[in-house]
């Protein structure tokens, strides 16, 4: 499908979700790493500042030990440094001439240790960090005396450090998950209240469309979609009014032609038909009493054209609205309209009708019954190219039902509904707006190649519907 | 042999003018008077007693179908002949319900009205002859009122009786498949079947067979 390819923008819910993940990561992260970098700054200045101290304070007793030669000595002070500073990887104390004269290195010195933290002449002393097998290692050379004396390098291990740094680390990354958790959630949670009167809204717009709409009163009171919902509101009613007026109208305009056809059929059958009539007898009397041969032979042509002058005045009446209908009932007109029906369109019919007693039908009910009955008809001899066609009319249990079916060429009913030609359209929805009119539904049934049936169902509530067809008897 | 009695009731003032000429101008025939309305039809007739009354069925008022119902009860020994422009079958089977005598069209007033009055006044009914298909039709529609049973009387099963009953009353297939729980199609095929089993053509004879099986009485 086309609309899967089109990229949809994202919800606001999304958009909040998003927003508020990529605020908290992001500060989260930035803060993480600060802390980091800080603690360790701050950790590596005070590692720095105990080697010195702990360098400083082996100075006075280092150059007193040198200058006596007491090596023990010194070896006591560099067991005591490493036995009371855990901290403390090494102490090597160094002569002025390079000589190692105590270590805390049971096997001498590691290979490359002495040539890795050279001071220059100009500082008082050197720090730099080594990398061991066991880690970086914060060495301090520092000249014992300027160096006059001989060379302390100490040197601490930087683990406690790394290990505090990560530990922080971690610690803020758990509470960076946990805010970002946190802010999901509640930036989920908020897009969804913000957003729900909103898809009610939506809903509701969906539920007018079917026709079915409820006013959206407890959105109201809603700082934001308040307006909307009263609007939407105000809207729907205008549109649920607007129809009601239209139906109205429509059954205004229905039966104002309903009554128009049948004024008319009547002054048809009645003004115009009686005027022949009385011409006819007038014209046979006169036929009677003329002695001359010509004139009575032109008084019976006339006579004749009377006639069918007459026959074409009640046709028309009939076509217009058939007095049957008023005087005898849905039944008999209907049966009556097929059968000249299918004199006319030269088509087998089969009319069955069955229920109706009495009793008549409403006069609207029977005029939609007949008016739907006489457009499907109409429909099959213009579209269905059918051969027969049966028409049932029956009254039982509270309803009026009328089925129009063919044997023709059918049709696609959803096709027409949708695309179709909008005279067939129309026709149909015709159909349909007069059954409704009269609270009845109307169902079309129809495959290509295999006919098409039509089925009205018009309630008829009781006796309050029923008038007697011979009131006066 | 005394003339005969007419009552002529139209509400048309030229129609019975012109009838008054016609019928007039017969010798045996006496015009006793005239009616405008149905009413008015009742009364003259109660009050005159004519042999005939000539009655038209559009008329204000109390229209012809009832007052003739009237005065078949209040006067039946008064001949009704029927003169309208309606053909219908349904209005000649009406009147011969009713029992009016005769039923003539107005576009035959000129020639068949007075021997309709003939016929009628001998006590014989008189039907326009151009209606006489209709008559046929009205006769042959009560001495078989279902058409003839199927030549082949098969047995339905349980479910093509129950979709028989349901296509008889009317109801649409997606009706039917939504009360029988089954697809629309499958509907159709049983449908098809039976109309095929029992050699019948269209819902109306299916309508006609469940009626005559009864299968509508519940």
């Amino acid at each position: 499908m086309r609309g899967m390819l089109v990229r949809r923008p994202l919800s606001l819910r999304q958009k909040m979700v998003l927003a508020m993940g990529g605020l908290v990561l992001v500060l989260g992260l930035a803060g993480t790493i600060h802390a980091r970098l800080t603690l360790s700054n701050i950790s590596n200045d005070e590692l720095d500042r105990r080697a010195l101290a702990i360098s400083r304070g082996l100075e006075s007793p280092a150059t007193e030990l040198l200058l006596t030669n007491d090596i023990f000595g010194l070896y006591l002070r560099v067991n005591e440094i490493t036995a009371t500073n855990a901290d403390v990887r090494y102490v090597v104390v160094f002569d002025s001439s390079g000589d190692v004269r105590a270590s805390s290195f049971a096997a001498g010195l590691p290979a490359g240790l002495r040539s890795s933290n050279p001071v220059q002449t100009s500082d008082p002393y050197s720090l730099t960090t080594l990398e061991s097998s066991e880690g970086s290692v914060r060495d301090l050379a520092y000249p014992i005396q300027g160096g006059r004396v001989g060379l302390i390098r100490l040197g601490l291990t930087k683990k406690p450090i790394e290990s505090r740094v990560d530990r922080l680390t971690f610690n803020l990354l758990g509470l960076t998950g946990l805010a970002l958790a946190g802010g999901l959630a509640a930036s989920y949670f908020l897009g969804t209240v913000l957003t729900r009167p909103l898809s009610g809204l939506a809903a509701a717009a969906r539920a007018a469309g079917r026709g079915e709409s409820a006013p959206q009163h407890e959105l109201y009171a809603h700082p934001e979609v308040g307006q909307v919902a009263v609007a939407f509101d105000n809207m729907t009613r205008e549109l649920r009014e607007r129809d009601e007026e239209r139906t109205q109208l429509l059954a205004k305009v229905m039966t104002a032609q309903e009554d128009e056809r049948r004024r008319i059929s009547r002054e048809l059958h009645d003004e115009a038909g009686q005027a022949l009539t009385s011409l006819l007898l007038g014209l046979t009397h006169l036929e009677q009493s003329v002695a001359e041969d010509d004139a009575r032979a032109l008084l019976a042509e006339l006579r004749v054209m009377t006639t069918e002058a007459m026959d074409l005045t009640r046709n028309l009446a009939r076509e217009l609205r058939p007095s049957v209908l008023d005087d005898l009932g849905l039944e008999a007109a209907v049966g009556r309209y097929v059968a000249d029906y299918g004199k006319k369109q030269r088509l087998d019919t089969d009319f069955h009708s069955g229920g109706f007693g009495v009793t008549r039908l409403r006069p609207e009910t029977e005029t939609a019954l007949y008016r739907i009955a006489q457009e499907a008809l109409t429909n099959v001899a213009r579209h269905a190219g059918a051969s027969s066609v049966n028409v049932l009319l029956e009254r039982r249990d509270g309803k009026a039902v009328l089925v129009v079916e063919d044997d023709g060429c059918g049709f696609d009913v959803s096709v027409v509904r949708g695309s179709g030609s909008p005279s067939a359209k129309l026709g149909l929805l015709g159909m349909e707006e007069r059954a409704s009119l009269v609270g009845g539904t109307l169902a079309v049934e129809s495959r290509p190649g295999s006919g098409t049936a039509i089925f009205v169902e018009v309630p008829i509530d009781g006796g309050a519907d029923e008038r007697d067809a011979h009131p006066d008897s | 042999m005394s003339a005969t009695r007419i009552l002529i009731a139209d509400d048309h003032a030229v129609v019975r003018s012109g009838l008054r000429l016609i019928l007039g101008a017969e010798p045996d025939f006496e015009l006793v008077g005239e009616a405008a309305t149905g009413d008015e039809a009742v009364r003259e007739v109660e009050r005159l007693r004519p042999d005939i009354l000539v009655l038209d069925i559009a008329m204000p008022g109390m229209n012809g179908l009832d007052a003739a119902r009237v005065i078949r009860t209040a006067a039946p020994e008064v001949r009704i002949v029927i003169l309208t422009m309606h053909d219908d079958e349904a209005y000649l089977k009406e009147f011969l319900e009713i029992g009016a005598a005769g039923y003539v069209l107005k576009q035959a007033a000129d020639t068949e009205l007075v021997q309709a009055i003939r016929a009628v006044q001998r006590g014989e009914p008189f039907i326009y002859p151009a209606m006489t298909r209709q008559l046929i039709d009205i006769f042959l529609k009560q001495s078989h009122p279902a058409p003839a049973p199927p030549a082949a009387d098969a047995e339905l099963s349980p479910r093509e009786t129950e979709v028989v009953r349901l296509v008889a009353l009317g109801y649409s297939g997606q009706q039917i498949a939504d009360q029988l729980s089954i697809s629309v199609s499958t509907v159709e095929t049983h449908r098809a079947h039976v109309m095929e089993k029992l050699k019948l053509h269209g819902r109306a004879q299916l309508v006609r067979y469940a009626l005559s099986k009864g299968l509508l009485d519940t």
